[in-house]
């Protein structure tokens, strides 16, 4: 089954958004539309009008069929400019940039390009050789290390050992990014990307309500009273993204500057003090576009080092696939170096 | 050896970061403006002038979205605005180089035209810069990415594999026919030579980073000017002070450009711009044909680029790889005629 999320989120978000711009009821734009959409997304569409039909607000609506998060459903039902909030929304699915996943989550990116080709290599070479390898290392009688081990094992031990590097790599970061200052690490390959993307992520904060705490859930309250965590009780769901950007915006202000924005405790009155919210009425929705832009911009810059250094892994990790075998039966047949 | 592995992705991710620092460390030693950065500070900068507000609110404002040492600079910039004895705008922003030296003549004709003038080029820069798809690092950083891994893992041949390949054929009495000798030194040798290479390597990019950012800067002012002239002709300026203009963004031919003025000689103002044309309409066709080209110029480069930078990689892994491969086909011929 795939989930809803996957299936024309565009197409849909899209329609919603078209809909109520132009305000027109969106169940029956959406039940117009849903015949010219491939059979998932069109069921996904009319579970989408029958929903809104029954009487439930768009943004829990779309939040359940997972075209959106709770913050942006929240908002979307609360907020006076819903339609550009929508219209916005379809903007990003529609772009669909894929460049963020990459720079937020490369060291993940850098195992599996270290993995996964000389992996899928060796088991083409094992496949169509018969087993040559495995059967040349029983032949000579040499003794695999533990990676060869496992590539020459089971299949189901081979997706489980790659899979549980890839997913330790993940759970590392996940792990790194609550604690406190270690956080930073996960800043360094990109630091620009980081920036913009914290400063969007505390523009989008801004909101009714956006200065209250809020409950921690039981591993960020047990990181907080441990003093480590980066969320803290009695603060805003922001402070922890205000910290890291601050931290990235770091030897650009002057340090009395610096001191002045910390008795500041609304979310606003940093960001205007710090010159990403203007004074005009529509402000957060310009500095919002601004921020994307500034985003985008900064992942089409990094995106071309970060793409070659994973090319250059891939071909590492295939010529050490095909060479380490061939050294480990030379060095044996020499015996030893 | 999935130890090894886990090392070599934190190596990997090592480059990257070293990478970033390097360009932030050669980024404070290039002298002139990056366009991708000045469309920070420009973009705001116009439209505070545009609508009469204070340009040094502007100024602050970008501090927090630019690279170093553009931050400095902004705030430097700032004080001087603001000091016991204030600095009109564009001094302000040469003096601090906030502008590419190459546009000054051209920015204080603007500035001395009027704020809107001034505004609408900077804004001008600024959108020509946000419309750029790649910046020349962005461009040059792939390269930059893959010599560096290439020397980290020629490093960790040179120090653990070629001692090796020397000791076997010390071995079997072979000659080292394809002097891979040269390739291997001690570790102390490697770290020497790296060492040695990364301050020239970042030198020799500054300095060509500084060199090429210039030169671009110089080719735009033609264009800029252009921009210009098209504003003030947009808002029906009369051909005096289009001749102004001209003038005072091209000191060298400000009496020629007077004397066209007073004759009401479009075609020569153009000519003294830089540019052939007989009317508005002609000019605003030259310049769009001029910006077509240009694109097509760009996209050229850019494929060689792409095409050029490979085989010069290429060339020393090649020869690399020959010399590793060619010993090892060696010591197993020569092993399997043992055997035989």
């Amino acid at each position: 089954m795939i989930p809803a999320m996957f299936v024309a989120r565009a197409e849909i978000l899209s329609l919603v958004a078209l809909a109520a711009a132009e305000r027109q009821s969106i169940p029956e734009l959406l039940n117009q539309a849903a015949v010219t959409l491939g059979p998932l997304a069109r069921r996904s569409a009319r579970r989408l009008a029958h929903r809104l039909e029954s009487g439930m607000p768009i943004g829990q609506a779309l939040w359940r069929q997972g075209y959106i998060s709770p913050f942006e459903a929240r908002r979307v039902d609360g907020g006076v400019d819903a339609r550009r909030r929508l219209q916005r929304l379809a903007e990003d699915a529609a772009r669909a940039d894929t460049g963020l996943l990459l720079v937020r989550w490369f060291p993940v990116w850098v195992m599996v390009a270290l993995l996964v080709p000389g992996w899928i290599l060796f088991n083409l070479i094992e496949w169509l050789s018969d087993r040559a390898i495995y059967e040349t290392y029983k032949v000579l009688g040499i003794a695999a290390n533990s990676l060869l081990d496992t590539a020459l094992a089971a299949w189901w031990l081979q997706v489980l050992t790659l899979g549980g590097c890839i997913a330790a790599v993940a759970l590392g970061m996940v792990i790194l990014r609550e604690i406190a200052v270690i956080r930073h690490l996960t800043h360094l390959w990109c630091p620009e990307v980081h920036r913009a993307y914290f400063a969007l992520r505390l523009i989008r904060a801004l909101g009714p309500g956006e200065d209250q705490s809020y409950e921690l859930p039981w591993y960020r309250a047990a990181l907080a009273a441990l003093f480590i965590g980066i969320h803290r009780p009695q603060k805003p769901r922001w402070a922890a993204d205000w910290a890291a950007w601050f931290f990235l915006t770091r030897f650009r202000l002057p340090a009395g500057e610096q001191r002045m924005l910390g008795p500041l405790h609304s979310l606003s009155l940093r960001l205007s003090a710090m010159g990403l919210l203007g004074s005009e009425r529509n402000a957060p929705l310009m500095a919002e576009e601004q921020a994307r832009e500034r985003l985008s911009f900064a992942i089409r810059e990094a995106r071309p080092l970060l793409i070659a250094v994973l090319a250059v892994l891939s071909l590492i990790s295939l010529t050490m696939t095909a060479a380490s075998t061939l050294v480990h039966v030379t060095s044996h047949i020499v015996g030893g170096f | 050896m999935l130890s090894r592995i886990f090392i070599f992705a934190g190596i990997a991710l090592g480059v990257v970061i070293a990478l970033q620092a390097s360009w932030a460390i050669a980024r404070m030693c290039i002298h002139a403006v990056l366009g991708n950065q000045c469309a920070r500070w420009l973009e705001p900068l116009a439209d505070a002038l545009r609508r009469e507000q204070p340009a040094d609110l502007a100024l602050l404002g970008a501090r927090a979205s630019v690279r170093w040492p553009y931050s400095w600079r902004l705030q430097r910039c700032v004080r001087r605005l603001n000091g016991a004895q204030p600095e009109a705008l564009v001094p302000a922003l040469l003096a601090c180089r906030l502008l590419p030296a190459s546009c000054a003549d051209i920015a204080r004709a603007a500035a001395a035209q009027g704020p809107t003038c001034l505004a609408r080029l900077f804004a001008g820069i600024a959108e020509r810069e946000r419309q750029r798809p790649q910046s020349l690092r962005s461009a040059l950083a792939p390269y930059a990415g893959t010599v560096i891994t290439l020397l980290i893992l020629a490093t960790f041949i040179g120090v653990a594999i070629i001692p090796k390949f020397l000791m076997i054929l010390k071995d079997l009495g072979m000659p080292d026919r394809y002097h891979i000798s040269l390739l291997g030194h001690s570790p102390s040798a490697w770290s020497g030579i790296l060492l040695a290479a990364s301050p020239i390597g970042l030198g020799i990019a500054a300095l060509f980073g500084s060199v090429l950012v210039r030169f671009i800067w110089r080719l735009r002012r033609r264009r800029l000017l252009a921009d210009a002239v098209l504003g003030g002709l947009r808002e029906e300026w009369p051909d005096q002070r289009l001749a102004e203009l001209i003038g005072q963004a091209r000191p060298r031919v400000a009496a020629a450009a007077a004397s066209c003025g007073a004759h009401g000689d479009f075609k020569g103002l153009c000519r003294l711009a830089g540019w052939r044309a007989t009317d508005p309409a002609h000019l605003a066709r030259r310049i769009s044909h001029y910006d077509a080209r240009q694109a097509r110029i760009r996209s050229i480069l850019h494929a060689s680029v792409r095409v050029v930078m490979p085989i010069l990689i290429g060339i020393p892994v090649g020869i690399f790889v020959y010399m590793l491969h060619g010993t090892l086909i060696n010591m197993l011929l020569a092993i399997a005629k043992d055997i035989e």
